[in-house]
């Protein structure tokens, strides 16, 4: 048999197989659709198996339909194909043996045309156009499938904005602060990764900035609006300021986020602190023989003091209206180093000049060793006194009384006395009244001498008053013995020495010193014609009045004693304080009499009877306002941020934490409509407000209470 | 409502059948005798027609129901998670009762009922029945376990209007916390004050408000681990308001009456001080004629017993006049009084019995205020007592009148006690001076957002303003009769501003949150109220099943009446129309 009359399995198989590849070509773009729509929903897994399931799916459809090809549908294809054959392909598919008559015939007449070169094709033909169709169409859905799936970054960009270099905003990756403290301080430098921080005054802060992209520009701002940029060092940002006072600043960089404010808190350089070690008061006495004299300093700083302090020496010499004062300055060194520091001063008082009356300030003026300028402090000044006055027997305080004794009476207590004694008058027979009012005068009389002695008057014929110390009384320096050596008069007797040095100089140029020296004097009060009033001392006006009162006392006439009494308790407490009276020596001016007006009634042009009271130096209207425009209700008034704002920065000295308030009105400013940052700055107005306050109304009764009120009366 | 309804659907329904049983036998009338049709079909009509009617009514208006047996369970707000229900129990969830599971969601009490039309007593878990449920005639039976008090805050007082500067305070009671810290917190977040309590104590924190305007305190109590058990905002409003003007007479120039203008001027009060130097001369402000109408410009006026002499009778008649008319009037007290005094203050009120007079030095004035009186003060016994041992005051008619017997007040102010100076004459001003005009209106309870806010007290319209700017009119509710109340239903917290004519009042709405555990003693003692007091189910025969059933069953029945009135209608019984001839050779022939 010829090639061409294979057995039928064989051109079956070859029909089936065309007939499968035929239903692949035709399912093959089913299978990329749904590979296309998996890989969508799924990713990569989904493409897979999808792609498995589908192309078994569809290879399971390919097979049955090639299995539904039969040798009967061959049969009838090679009919319909080749008119040759004339109809009788199915013989042609048999077994030739099997056949009889007829058939055998025609087999054999096919097998012959089979042999002259018939070809016999049983494959069906392509579907040409069903394969065409789903190609198309497959092709169309997974383009649409691949086209109008999420791009998430799975594809590649291809919108960009056109001219942005970046396609994410620039973030601030990192911050570095470094702190370069003043030299002056000592302070090290550091570095600090907050944006927060705490400086001294005078302090350099490098700021270096790191960014997630790259920004074009990038600024630093300030909260009073200064902003300087940022210089780029391949992938930092550094920029350098030194920063005097408390602020806020952020960093702004072009399509970064807005960055929050952020704190610089400046710790200022406080000026050194001097204080008195010794002595104790700031008021002492010198002692009697006291020749040197060493007030002791200390002073603290915070960041250290120069090494050398001013003394500044005063001398305050004179009386009353005659005060000569000398001052000088001297450097002195003093022990200890850095920010403690001692000085102890030696002062001879001889060299100073400290003669009796006159005082001797010193005072210390320390510095620190800030840069530019150093902080300069006055320490306090200490006083040391040689006093000249005699102790008066008052008991005066502040005056340490040497070895003057206090054993007899002192004139307040004669006056008190002598009151005493008048009241009972009437309950004393005469002869006890005069005695008693004889003891009176003889305590007169001794505190008259014992306060004459001081003028250097001779005792006349008083008992010496009593005293518990040696050495004795003075002597006394009368006319007759000439002037005594200055032993006689000591420091600490209370008494003038300027005035007994007129007397033991003897200047004969007065008359004073003359009466003195030559004769003796004896101070009658009115009949005093050697002396003329002005010069004469307060003393020796009490000694007058005092030998007026015992004259009346030993006569029994203590009202008329009374007040001469008085008179020399006036006239010593005066002498007391004599260095420091100041009289008015010129009287007051007041404008001149309008007579046409006066006692007229009439008040037009009079000032209002109170004074203007000056309102609150600082203004806290704005505050106010704002406080109230943050209260959140109907009819409040705008808040203006701006007059807040220079409000807050002109009175930040005034408050405690100046930066919390600039930066609840930065947050408020950035944010409007942020309620939380609105909190924020009402919290910061209600600590930094003060008002004065108003009287409570009480409420009213309502109209059944009114009624009954008016019932009641 | 649904009476009136039924009644009106009733009148419809009768009339519409009256007219069509009328229409149809008068038609019949009309007609030609011949042409009537039969008399059993108008009958068959009329009675259908009728029936129908009826089965309309009674298929718009089913009859009620009776009980089905069924108990609603409604969970309110502080009902638990899980609630054991009873057989023949249905749990119902009202939108406060976020907590429980597994029940039926139902907006109020009143929808609930409506689903349920069977239902003739429910049992109420949880802390009680909202406002909203309480009220409206609910015809069922409540059963009500009142829970165990709350922890927090049972009672409390908030305070009033003051003036800027003074002092608040703020005091309530506490639950049954066992024991914990009560704090009172400044507008800035500062603790102000705080005090311990215990389970069932009552507090008092007391507060200054330093700045004029409208601020909110916060009020917190916290248990012994600080854990925050209650946060409630303490509204304080020192808006500004309208100082008394003062007018101080006085008798001689006197350090006293320097420092008293002093403050004035320092707290922004209206004073005029008229110091009467004798002969004729006086000094300070303008006099001011002591007449009716220039007195009740004035707020308080101060005199001293000196002053009071030389008026006059005209003058002190002006002042008392005045008086009684709202003035307030203070007596001064600089030396011995003469008996004209006394005797004219004794009619007061002010019995001087010390002829002394004042017999308190600079010394006392030193250790005000603390209330031992170093001297009893000699005073009749109707005088109340402002100031221990210095000071007293009488009402006198609309007006008050006080008596102070110091006359060196100065001196704290000299000795660097000028606050307590301030103090001291700010309580005299406070609380003799003439009333300041009353609110617009009261807050009944308190405001919360979500919740109804009583306001009472409303003369003629009154205007609420929010800060969004919105308004909103309130309507004055006829059932609350001389109260005068109205209602408002703010949606968010915040500071409101009523508005009637001229007068302006605030008030601050808190948040839903707040007063926990006040609304829940509320709410548990009206619902204990209303269980007590519940009318039983209102009497209607048991019929049988559910109204839903019954619906069904009156439309069935309308359904076939109507359909046989219309075959009845639409088939003609009427004898054909025939002539008279006609019908009598019919007979004879057929065909």
């Amino acid at each position: 048999m010829s090639a061409a009359l294979a057995p039928h399995e064989s051109l079956l198989r070859a029909a089936r197989r065309r007939i499968w590849l035929d239903s692949l070509a035709l399912g093959a773009p089913a299978v990329l659709v749904t590979a296309a729509l998996g890989w969508l929903l799924l990713g990569s897994v989904g493409l897979c198996g999808l792609a498995l399931f589908a192309a078994m799916l569809v290879s399971g459809l390919a097979w049955r339909r090639a299995g539904r090809q039969q040798a009967q549908h061959l049969a009838a294809r090679l009919d319909g194909r080749l008119p040759e054959l004339e109809d009788s392909a199915h013989l042609l598919l048999q077994d030739a043996n099997t056949l009889q008559g007829l058939a055998s015939l025609q087999r054999k007449r096919l097998d012959a045309r089979l042999a002259q070169g018939l070809a016999v094709d049983p494959k069906p033909v392509w579907s040409r156009r069903a394969i065409a169709v789903s190609w198309g169409m497959g092709s169309v859905f997974v383009a649409l499938l691949l086209g109008l799936g999420p791009n998430d970054g799975r594809a590649v960009k291809s919108a960009a904005p056109a001219g942005a270099q970046s396609t994410q905003a620039p973030r601030i990756v990192s911050l570095r602060l470094r702190i370069v403290p003043p030299a002056y301080t000592g302070l090290p430098q550091r570095q600090q990764t907050q944006a927060d921080a705490k400086i001294p005054a005078g302090a350099q802060v490098e700021w270096a900035v790191q960014f997630s992209a790259l920004p074009t520009t990038a600024h630093l701002v300030f909260a009073d609006g200064a902003s300087i940029p940022l210089l780029r060092e391949q992938n930092r940002w550094l920029v350098a300021r030194v920063v005097g006072k408390s602020t806020l600043y952020r960093i702004e960089a072009l399509g970064a986020p807005q960055d929050a404010w952020h704190r610089l808190e400046v710790i200022a350089d406080a000026p050194p602190e001097v204080r008195l070690i010794s002595p104790i008061e700031r008021l002492s006495l010198a002692d009697i023989g006291q020749t040197t004299w060493t007030p002791i300093f200390e002073a603290t700083d915070d960041y250290g003091l120069a090494a050398s302090a001013r003394l500044r020496v005063t001398l305050a010499s004179g009386e009353g209206e005659q005060i000569a004062v000398v001052s000088r300055e001297v450097d002195v060194q003093g022990s200890g180093s850095g920010r403690r520091r001692r000085w102890a001063v030696p002062l001879d008082l001889a060299r100073e000049g400290l003669v009796p009356g006159s005082d001797l300030i010193v005072q210390l003026i320390v510095r620190d060793n800030r840069r530019p300028i150093a902080q300069v402090v006055e320490g306090p000044s200490v006083i040391l006194r040689q006093p000249s006055n005699f102790a008066l027997a008052d008991g005066l305080d502040g005056l340490r009384v040497g070895n003057v004794p206090a054993f007899f009476r002192s004139q307040r207590q004669i006056i008190i006395d002598a009151q005493a004694l008048i009241k009972q008058r009437r309950s004393l027979a005469r002869e006890a009244f005069s005695q008693r009012a004889n003891a009176l005068a003889s305590d007169q009389a001794a505190l008259r001498f014992r306060y004459g002695q001081f003028l250097g008057e001779e005792a006349e014929g008083g008992a010496p008053p009593l005293t518990s110390d040696t050495p004795a009384a003075p002597r006394l320096a009368t006319a007759d013995t000439p002037a005594t050596e200055k032993s006689a008069h000591f420091g600490g007797d209370g008494h003038d020495h300027g005035e007994s040095a007129t007397i033991d100089e003897g200047a004969i140029n007065t008359a004073q010193g003359a009466a003195r020296q030559f004769g003796h004097v004896h101070d009658a009060g009115e009949g005093a014609t050697l002396f003329d009033s002005g010069t004469r001392s307060l003393l020796a006006r009490a000694l007058d009045a005092m030998w007026g009162a015992e004259r009346e006392l030993r006569q029994a006439r203590p009202e008329a004693a009374l007040p001469f009494a008085n008179q020399a308790l006036e006239a010593l407490k005066k002498a007391q304080s004599a260095s420091r009276i100041y009289l008015r020596r010129t009287s007051s001016r007041l404008a001149p009499l309008d007579l046409t007006r006066r006692l007229s009634g009439k008040r037009a042009g009079i000032e209002p009877a109170h004074a203007v009271i000056p309102g609150a130096s600082v203004s806290q209207a704005e505050a106010f306002a704002a406080w109230r425009a943050l209260e959140h209700r109907a009819g409040a008034p705008p808040l203006r941020l701006d007059a807040l704002e220079a409000w807050a920065m002109a009175n930040a000295a005034a408050r405690a934490d100046p930066l919390e308030l600039m930066a609840a009105i930065a947050a408020v400013r950035q944010d409007p409509a942020c309620s939380h940052c609105q909190q924020t700055l009402r919290a910061a107005l209600w600590s930094a407000l003060q008002a004065t306050p108003t009287a409570q109304r009480r409420a009213g009764a309502d109209p059944s209470g009114a009624l009954y009120l008016d019932a009641l009366e | 409502m649904s009476g009136a309804l039924n009644l009106v659907a009733a009148g419809v329904i009768v009339l519409a059948v009256l007219l069509g049983v009328a229409r149809l036998w008068l038609r019949r009338v009309r007609a030609l005798p011949t042409a009537r049709g039969p008399a059993w079909r108008a009958a068959a009509l009329s009675v259908l027609q009728l029936s129908a009617g009826a089965a309309l009514y009674l298929t718009l208006f089913p009859p009620g129901a009776a009980s089905s047996g069924l108990v609603l369970a409604i969970a309110v707000a502080g009902a638990p998670k899980s609630v054991a229900l009873a057989p023949g129990e249905r749990l119902i969830a009202l939108p406060e009762a976020r907590a429980t599971r597994g029940a039926e969601r139902a907006p109020d009490l009143a929808t609930a009922l409506r689903r349920h039309p069977g239902v003739a007593s429910i049992r109420v878990i949880g802390d009680g029945l909202a406002p909203r449920d309480r009220e409206g005639s609910h015809s069922v039976k409540i059963a009500f376990v009142p829970p165990p008090q709350p922890r927090g805050l049972v009672r409390i007082a908030l305070p009033g209007p003051i003036a800027a500067g003074n002092a608040f305070s703020v005091g309530g009671e506490i639950g049954t916390l066992r024991e914990g810290i009560v704090e009172l917190l400044d507008p800035a977040g500062a603790l102000v004050s705080q005090a311990r309590i215990k389970a069932g104590a009552a507090f008092r924190l007391n507060g200054t408000m330093r700045l004029p305007g409208l601020a909110l305190f916060v009020l917190r109590v916290r248990d012994p681990s600080g854990r925050v058990i209650e946060r409630l905002e303490v509204p304080i409003d020192a808006a500004p308001r309208p100082q008394p003007r003062v007018l101080v007479l006085a008798g001689a120039a006197s350090a006293e009456n320097k420092f008293l203008r002093r403050w004035a001027q320092d707290a922004g009060i209206d004073l005029a001080l008229e110091i009467d130097a004798g002969g004729g001369v006086q000094l300070g402000d303008p006099a001011t004629p002591l007449t009716s109408s220039a007195l009740d410009q004035r707020d308080l006026v101060a005199i001293d017993d000196r002053r009071w002499e030389s008026i006059g009778p005209t003058g002190r008649a002006a002042l008392l006049s005045a008086t009684e008319r709202g003035m307030g009037l203070l007596l001064r007290l600089t030396g011995p009084p003469s008996l004209e005094v006394r005797r004219g203050w004794a009619a007061l009120g002010f019995a001087l019995s010390n002829p002394a007079g004042p017999a308190l030095s600079a010394q006392v004035s030193r250790t005000l205020p603390e209330p031992n009186p170093v001297l009893p003060l000699p005073i009749g016994p109707n005088a109340i007592p402002l100031i221990a041992g210095t000071a007293a005051w009488t009402p006198f008619a609309q007006g008050r009148i006080g008596l102070l017997t110091l006359d060196d007040t100065y001196v704290l102010a000299l000795t660097g006690r000028g606050d307590r100076h301030g103090q001291l004459w700010s309580t005299l001003v406070g609380t003799l001076a003439r009333a300041e005009p009353a609110p617009p209106a009261w807050l009944d309870g308190f405001a919360r957002a979500g919740s109804r806010v009583i306001l009472c007290g409303l003369q003629g319209s009154a205007l609420v303003q929010e800060p969004g700017g919105r308004n909103t009119l309130i309507q004055l509710d006829p059932a609350s009769g001389k109260e005068r109340c109205g209602g408002y239903w703010p949606a968010a917290p915040g500071w409101r501003t009523l508005r009637a004519g001229e007068r302006e009042m605030h008030f601050y709405v808190h948040p839903a949150a707040a007063f926990a555990s006040l609304a829940a003693i509320e709410a548990s003692a009206a619902t204990r109220a209303l269980a007590s007091s519940a009318a039983g189910p209102n009497g209607s025969a048991p019929s049988g099943t559910g109204a839903l059933w019954s619906l069904w069953l009156w439309f069935a029945l309308l359904l076939t009446l109507l359909t046989a009135l219309w075959w009845l209608e639409r088939t003609r019984f009427a004898a054909p129309p025939q002539s008279r001839d006609e019908g009598a050779t019919h007979d004879g022939i057929s065909g």
